[in-house]
């Protein structure tokens, strides 16, 4: 019967939600993140922990899992495979990948950023959209587009050699350069939005007034504006660094077998190798590293987060 | 003889079709509280802010000290400005962002200490050093403006609208506040505003400036009781209009005809051609009502009261005097009982305006 009555009357409802969420103070809150709660704890933390757990196992004869606790795939991961040290390599070869990345992604992004937010308001708009605008196509065709750009009879390779430039094809794709290339040209746009934002944000009065006070432009750049848009530069480097340690896509198109990065690793660990308690246990050490630098690296942002 | 701190000769500014700052000249005494006054638009920010050097002119010249300073950056310029919103860094303390200039100037550091210390005694903000912009009411952050600009001892303080933000009783405050800082510190101001109340109770002198022109330069005696034009006298405090005929003239004084059978008489300098059309203005302070008219040779018009507002200090009277002309009285309220205002006079009664001729004035159009 109430039911009914509540059926008939939204409006009563929604007063009476509003009620509910006005309630106590952990109560409200409780009640407006459950959903998202919710959503995290049977879609990322328990399947974090499952990870977890197998990384501590060992692969069984037939691929499965053998939950034998034991901590062999740490070992494994920092110790040696014939003669060198493997995946310390490859782990380090992808910090310092997406390291190199983000970096150019902020020297590149910054002065971009800062001319985009100095527009009239109207041309700032047209502008943020012409950076949106790869995001329209599949990033999976726009790295084969590089591809198409870079290999031997591409379109680079093909014009030099037309002109005579060159008389062997330049080895444009398949190295490090050309991961490090594509993934800049994927994640700059993840760059330039969120410094756009705080850049955006900074009252330009604040430059003039350091500009009076007697700084000259770099003077103004170091104490005014990079302090005052620090938070754009440290979330737009993590949006940025996260991603880019963990890509697999354009390693696997754009580096061929030469760049193997983490997530390449993964992959094979998981889909070709079927040992899926170190694959585990290589993700788990990827995960707490880039946990720590973000951690460290949201600490020197300072009280400005 | 007297040295010019700042002058702008012939200065114009563009911003694409439009002009800005028209052909304008000003000669600012060292020393001297002179303010560019105006409503919003008419060009006082932009010439302000060429002074200042972050707007450079379309034609004509800026002199800071006798030197030209076309293509000295601002950052190079012995000027410093106290902004509208006072743009304090927020990521600075007070005493960091009062030291920045200093610091910027390469003052060794424990000059820098003992200076900023100063300052900030000098602008009442003792204990605050280490207080953060957003933790300070808006006098207080304006305080630490000034603060930050005078440490640098400029030759010239620029202040565009400073007390714009503030609240009535503690802008009227600041006002007096800065004049008495000014005195002290002997440093040129030049000060933007459009309140023309502030600019009469700080300034030395006053440019009035409109639509990118100035219309006249004075004290604020000479601005507000000899405004050299219509927008002027309008501009600055209240003021009555009435527009006539010449029809005579003697002893340095026309006869005006404001109306059928309405004569006043204006004193007039140069020679007052007959037949002229001319405006004439009278503030609303200047006349009294009377029952019986004055002995000349007061002006004096017979009308009836169409309206009554008592304001407190003063009672505000219209009058009208003829058909389509309305002569606005203010009458100061000097005795204070209930009820007694100075004129006791009530709406439709039949009254005498009347005003000495020395306090008409005759203006160009």
């Amino acid at each position: 019967m109430a039911i009914v009555e509540q059926e008939r009357s939204p409006g009563r409802l929604a007063s009476g939600l509003l009620r509910w969420f006005r309630g106590s103070g952990t109560g409200q809150v409780l009640g407006l993140i459950s959903p998202a709660a919710l959503w995290l704890l049977i879609f990322f933390l328990i399947p974090l922990l499952m990870v977890l757990l197998v990384s501590f196992g060992e692969r069984g004869d037939a691929g499965q899992v053998v939950y034998s606790w034991t901590l062999k795939n740490y070992v494994r991961f920092f110790g040696k495979v014939g003669e060198r040290y493997l995946y310390i390599r490859i782990f380090a070869r992808s910090l310092g990948i997406a390291l190199i990345n983000t970096l150019l992604c902020l020297m590149m992004g910054y002065p971009l950023a800062y001319f985009i937010a100095r527009q009239p308001t109207r041309r700032r708009n047209a502008l943020l959209l012409l950076v949106m605008i790869p995001f329209w196509t599949n990033f999976l065709v726009r790295t084969y587009a590089w591809m198409v750009i870079l290999r031997d009879t591409g379109v680079i390779n093909n014009l030099f050699l037309t002109l005579g430039l060159i008389a062997q094809p330049l080895p444009l794709l398949y190295n490090q350069g050309a991961v490090i290339l594509g993934l800049f040209y994927g994640y700059l746009p993840f760059m330039i939005l969120p410094l756009y934002a705080s850049i955006e944000k900074l009252d330009f009065s604040l430059v003039e007034a350091a500009q009076d006070l007697g700084a000259n432009a770099l003077r103004t750049f170091l104490r005014v504006v990079l302090p005052l848009t620090t938070p754009g530069i440290v979330a737009g480097s993590i949006i940025v660094f996260i991603p880019s340690i963990g890509a697999y896509v354009t390693p696997d198109l754009m580096g061929g077998a030469k760049v193997t990065m983490v997530g390449n690793l993964l992959q094979q660990q998981f889909l070709k190798v079927r040992d899926w308690p170190f694959g585990s246990a290589a993700g788990f050490i990827l995960m707490l590293t880039v946990l720590a630098a973000t951690l460290i690296y949201f600490r020197s942002g300072g009280e400005t987060l | 003889m007297e040295t010019i701190a700042v002058e702008v000769r012939d200065v114009i500014k563009r911003f694409g079709n439009v002009i800005a700052v028209d052909r304008v000249s000003l000669r600012i005494r060292d020393g001297e509280f002179f303010s560019l006054l105006g409503p919003s638009g008419c060009g006082k920010t932009t010439t302000l802010r060429m002074i200042a050097g972050f707007e450079q002119p379309t034609e004509g010249e800026v002199f800071i000290a006798n030197r030209p300073v076309a293509g000295v950056p601002a950052f190079e310029r012995n000027t410093n400005m106290v902004f509208q919103n006072y743009a304090l860094f927020p990521h600075m303390t007070v005493a960091q962002n009062v030291a920045f200039g200093l610091q910027m100037k390469r003052v060794p550091r424990a000059e820098i200490k003992q200076r900023v210390t100063g300052a900030l005694e000098m602008a009442r903000l003792p204990g605050m050093e280490d207080r953060r912009p957003s933790q300070l009411s808006g006098g207080q952050q304006q305080r630490v403006a000034l603060a930050r600009a005078l440490v640098n001892r400029p030759a010239v303080l620029l202040l565009d609208e400073p007390l714009g933000a503030l609240d009535l009783k503690l802008r009227k405050e600041m006002q007096l506040e800065l004049k008495d800082l000014q005195d002290r510190v002997g440093i040129t101001f030049i000060y933007v505003t459009h309140d023309q109340e502030e600019a009469l109770t700080m300034s030395d002198r006053i440019a009035v400036m409109h639509e990118g022109i100035v219309l006249q330069i004075g004290t604020p005696t000479q601005i507000y009781e000899r405004p050299n034009c219509r927008f002027v006298a309008d501009f600055i405090g209240e003021t009555n209009f009435l527009e006539g005929q010449v029809i005579a003239q003697e002893n340095g004084r026309v006869t005006v005809l404001i109306g059928p059978d309405l004569k006043i008489q204006v004193p007039v300098d140069a020679e007052g051609k007959a037949d002229t059309q001319i405006t004439v203005a009278i503030r609303p302070e200047k006349i009294r009502l009377l029952n019986e008219p004055p002995p000349p040779p007061a002006n004096c018009l017979a009308g009836i009261i169409q309206e009554v507002v008592y304001i407190g200090t003063d009672t505000h009277f219209q009058v009208s005097v003829a058909e389509g002309i309305k002569i606005r009285v203010r009458q100061q309220n000097r005795i204070s009982t209930p009820d007694q205002r100075a004129y006791s006079g009530d709406r439709g009664d039949q009254v005498y305006v009347a005003w000495a001729p020395e306090s008409t004035l005759l203006l160009r159009e």
